[in-house]
């Protein structure tokens, strides 16, 4: 029980950055119709930033934190300022392919500036030794800080979009530009708006990754990325509370599987290896998909005549 | 907005309608002779290619005429991923799945078996069909970027399971040691691929302008119209997903006879987008847009490579091996600005051009 | 007196989004070679009507015959394969494909080439699609569309688009062609022109047409037999000039407010 209830811990964990990513996905998708493949290379250089900071700025850690978030945002609108706008009208394949071309310069960019962090590098917080045990589980002031900080950031984008004004301007531009035009709203500055958030969510998740994972690296969210996609489509792209779920469905679901499979056999075929958790969960993202197309909570589209 | 109704029924003539043979193939040389030399100049031009590799590379002619194969087998892919996302408009990412296992079964049946290779290639070609009937029922429920990622987990999956194949025989890759001799050597290889291509784009150019070909774009461009004409929604879109997964199962069993051996990493993500990038770059439901993606995605890094890996400008070294990836992103950013409907348009423009110079 | 078997016979046609109804048990004779006009203000049933003729629409209840068979569970292609085309109200015209090709993708149920057939550049899929295209070449000289064969459907004005969709619902060779308001957006001469135009084409192609439409004149203008419905019911029926001057007809049209209804009507295009 304590095993169980100790992986459920650390599904919750790594769930709720897949979801915050996911939140950051499904943001960008709305509002521009992208499905951003460079997300990952995104969050990773505000990681790399932070990293930069502290490693030869020497900044304390809360600042180096507050200046990469700050960094992040502003990287995020000049993004789309040089980056997405000229592609925002192209075909939804043409500007998906744009995005992965995107990652790729990104990447390069990162390699380039941060030699070193093409390997993992220690990434450390001051709150890295705190650690509690009640009944059997250790818990992490760590962990407890990702739940924490995760959740209040996807309530705080939730009710932004829902409650304040640009919020409800932004989901209006996503719902129809040129309508949202039409009526007086900026939908250009709203678009960089939306990429800016996007970026700021994806360095904050990626900068809580480095603290759970106790390393940085330009890679570091390249494998969570395809996690965080199947996560939003789980949930319903077009849904936000729906992306958190998936997300934190599939971290859970990951650590669970990884507890139940490790150490058995099946015939020749050594069941603990991670492939095998991966078949699992890709099928049954496949087969989930197959039963409720437009996930768990998406709206079914209607067809006009 | 009167003279935009052709009401006026003044000129009918039945006669027109009917031409001889003779005058109708006058015609069509007339209207597509500038598509018609392309072919021509693009098919001498790959026949002759060997012959001037060797006089230009010498001794490493091979390695690279070897490399250049690889944009054949890349275009049947492309070509394959066209007929489903370009011509049938289904954003499916899944194909990188049939090529991997592709991949497998001819290895295995060649290999393991012993059968020989044509069998080996025909059953895996069967087999990615079958799995692109089995897979492509269900995916018709599932629509737009939904699709794109459920096939994206189905590449996923199929790298998982192939790796695991892989580990519980105890292997990095399925070496594939029975491959007959006659295309063990590069130039045969190069011309076997190119044989390949050339037939398939034919049947394929054949297949799109039929009944069969013009019911996708049909459902492309409008559904509901589509099918009030009796184009069957599902029985198209499921014909779709078979003939793109059969395609890529071809050119999944030319991938491993290439490269000698199959690995899971042809059942990954980065191939199943490559594809996709294939066609986004060239063109979506076009055939010389799939040839001239794949010709991009395919010699771009190859044309990288070749470049010195370092440059020095004034007293700066730079490394250019380290920024080969971000000069092919550059590239594609801008391949993908220029020319958004993709590199297809450039016959039409050079088209335009030409016919400007000839009236000025 | 010969009684004339009539080529479609609705009886009790009834059909509900939700608690909605859209259509309360209809029913409609239309005779061979007649022009009969569905009319009504927005919201009366006129699209769902020809929606559950054309096959996009199942019926909660009624019976649908069309030359003495019963089609109601026929689907989309199996109606055009019998001789029931349409037209649309926004055209929805193949915008990638030039116009003589919408004319061959509106003969797929007629043609046979499968894919194995269709690979080839030769053969019986070569010969039927030479006839298509003379067929389609026929239509288009008919309608003076010729000069616009190579023309992509997209790139043509408005006008152009309308009469390609009603030489692409010919080109399925219908006995019934279902006309989804033929004289929307376009302008009263054009409309009386396209009333004459379409009798003439009745008479050249020996279709029956069915169409339903908001413009009275032109209803005036072309049609034989008038049916007028609101809220899914039959207001009259008859000959145009009794069925246009009729006072429920009237009220019907001129007495209320069209905006209450749209949601009825946006329903009835759901399928």
């Amino acid at each position: 029980m304590a095993a169980f209830l100790q992986v459920t811990l650390a599904g919750l964990v790594t769930g709720s950055l897949y979801g915050l990513l996911a939140l950051g996905i499904v943001l960008i998708y709305r509002a521009t119709g992208v499905l951003n493949f460079a997300y990952g290379a995104i969050g990773a250089i505000g990681v790399s930033v932070m990293y930069e900071l502290i490693a030869r700025g020497h900044f304390n850690f809360w600042l180096a934190l507050l200046c990469a978030l700050i960094f992040s945002f502003i990287f995020g609108f000049l993004l789309e300022r040089i980056f997405a706008r000229p592609v925002l009208n192209a075909p939804v394949f043409t500007k998906a392919i744009a995005t992965l071309a995107l990652a790729l310069v990104l990447q390069t960019i990162a390699d380039q500036i941060w030699p070193e962090l093409a390997q993992s590098v220690r990434f450390a917080t001051p709150f890295d030794s705190i650690t509690t045990r009640i009944g059997g589980v250790y818990i992490r002031l760590t962990d407890i800080i990702i739940i924490g900080t995760a959740s209040i950031a996807m309530a705080a984008l939730t009710l932004f979009l829902t409650k304040s004004k640009i919020g409800i301007a932004m989901r209006a531009a996503a719902e129809n530009m040129s309508t949202a035009r039409l009526m007086g709203a900026p939908v250009s500055m709203l678009i960089a708006l939306t990429w800016a958030i996007g970026s700021l969510v994806a360095a904050l998740a990626g900068i809580m990754e480095a603290a759970n994972l106790n390393y940085v690296g330009v890679h570091m969210l390249d494998s969570a990325l395809l996690y965080v996609f199947i996560g939003a489509v789980i949930g319903g792209i077009e849904s936000m509370p729906g992306a958190v779920i998936g997300g934190v469905l599939l971290g859970i679901a990951d650590n669970i599987l990884a507890l139940y499979l490790a150490g058995h056999t099946l015939g020749p075929v050594n069941i603990g290896d991670p492939g095998v958790r991966e078949s699992i969960i890709f099928a049954g993202f496949v087969i989930l998909l197959f039963l409720r197309p437009q996930g768990l909570l998406g709206q079914r589209q209607l067809r006009r005549v | 907005m009167s003279s935009q109704f052709p009401l006026q029924n003044t000129h009918r003539n039945g006669a027109s309608i009917a031409r001889t043979t003779l005058e109708q193939t006058a015609l069509f040389l007339r209207q597509n002779w500038l598509r018609l030399s392309g072919i021509a100049a693009a098919l001498i031009f790959f026949f002759a290619l060997p012959a001037m590799f060797d006089q230009i590379f010498g001794f490493s002619a091979d390695f690279e005429l070897h490399r250049v194969s690889l944009i054949g087998i890349f275009i049947i892919a492309a070509f394959a991923q066209n007929i489903l996302t370009g011509y049938a408009a289904q954003p499916s990412l899944g194909n990188a799945a049939f090529f991997g296992v592709s991949g497998y079964m001819v290895v295995w049946l060649v290999n393991d078996l012993n059968q020989p290779y044509w069998l080996g290639l025909v059953a895996a070609c069967a087999v990615a069909a079958l799995l692109g009937i089995v897979t492509g029922g269900p995916a018709l429920r599932i629509s737009g970027a939904y699709l794109a990622i459920a096939s994206l987990g189905l590449v996923m999956l199929a790298n998982s399971i192939l790796t695991l194949w892989d580990t519980t025989a105890g292997r990095e890759s399925y070496l594939f040691n029975n491959i007959p001799a006659a295309l063990t050597d590069d130039h045969s290889l190069y011309y076997f691929v190119l044989w390949v291509v050339i037939i398939t784009l034919y049947l394929g150019y054949n297949l799109t302008r039929s009944r069969i070909g013009r019911a996708f774009t049909a459902i492309r461009d409008d559904e509901a119209a589509a099918e009030s004409f009796g184009v069957n929604l599902t029985r198209y879109k499921l014909l779709a997903f078979t003939i793109s997964a059969t395609l890529t199962g071809l050119a999944g069993g030319l991938y491993a006879t290439w490269g000698g051996t199959a690995s899971s990493s042809m059942s990954s993500v980065d191939q199943t987008i490559a594809f996709l990038a294939m066609i986004v770059i060239g063109g979506l439901g076009s055939i010389i847009g799939s040839i001239l993606g794949a010709i991009f995605v395919g010699l771009i890094p190859l044309l990288l490579g070749l470049l010195p890996n370092v440059i020095t400008v004034g007293t700066v070294q730079i490394q250019i091996t380290t920024l080969n990836t971000g000069i092919y992103g550059v590239l594609l950013l801008l391949a993908l600005i220029y020319f958004p409907m993709g590199l297809q348009t450039i016959p039409a423009l050079l088209q335009k051009f030409l016919q400007r110079r000839k009236q000025s | 007196m010969t009684i004339i078997q009539p080529l479609l016979s609705i009886r009790g046609l009834t059909v509900q989004f939700g608690g909605l109804t859209a259509l309360n048990s209809l029913d409609l004779t239309i005779l061979p070679n007649q022009i009969f006009a569905l009319v009504g203000p927005n919201g009366a049933g006129k699209t769902t009507a020809l929606n559950c003729i054309s096959g996009f629409v199942q019926p909660n209840a009624g019976s649908i015959e069309f030359n003495g068979i019963d089609i109601l569970r026929k689907g989309c292609s199996a109606r055009v394969r019998i001789g029931i085309s349409r037209t649309f109200q926004s055209g929805q015209l193949f915008k990638s494909h030039t116009v003589l090709e919408n004319l061959l993708i509106a003969q797929h149920s007629a043609m046979k080439a499968d894919l194995f057939t269709g690979l080839l550049p030769f053969g019986p899929a070569r010969s039927e699609e030479q006839r298509a295209r003379a067929n389609a070449m026929e239509i288009l000289d008919m309608l003076g569309l010729t000069a616009y064969a190579n023309i992509y459907a997209g790139m043509l004005p408005f006008g152009v688009q309308k009469i390609t969709g009603v030489a692409r619902a010919l080109a399925a060779k219908p006995k019934l062609l279902l006309l989804d308001e033929p004289a929307a957006g376009v302008p009263h001469e054009d409309a009386m022109a396209l009333a004459q135009n379409l009798r003439e084409w009745r008479d050249h192609f020996q279709v029956t047409m069915l169409l339903i439409e908001h413009n009275i004149p032109f209803v005036q203008a072309i049609s034989e037999h008038v049916c007028a419905l609101d809220y899914g019911e039959k207001l009259a029926e008859g000959t145009p000039q009794d069925v246009l001057k009729n006072p429920a007809v009237l009220e019907a049209y001129l007495g209320r407010d069209d905006t209450q209804k749209e949601d009825a009507d946006d329903n009835s295009h759901h399928s």
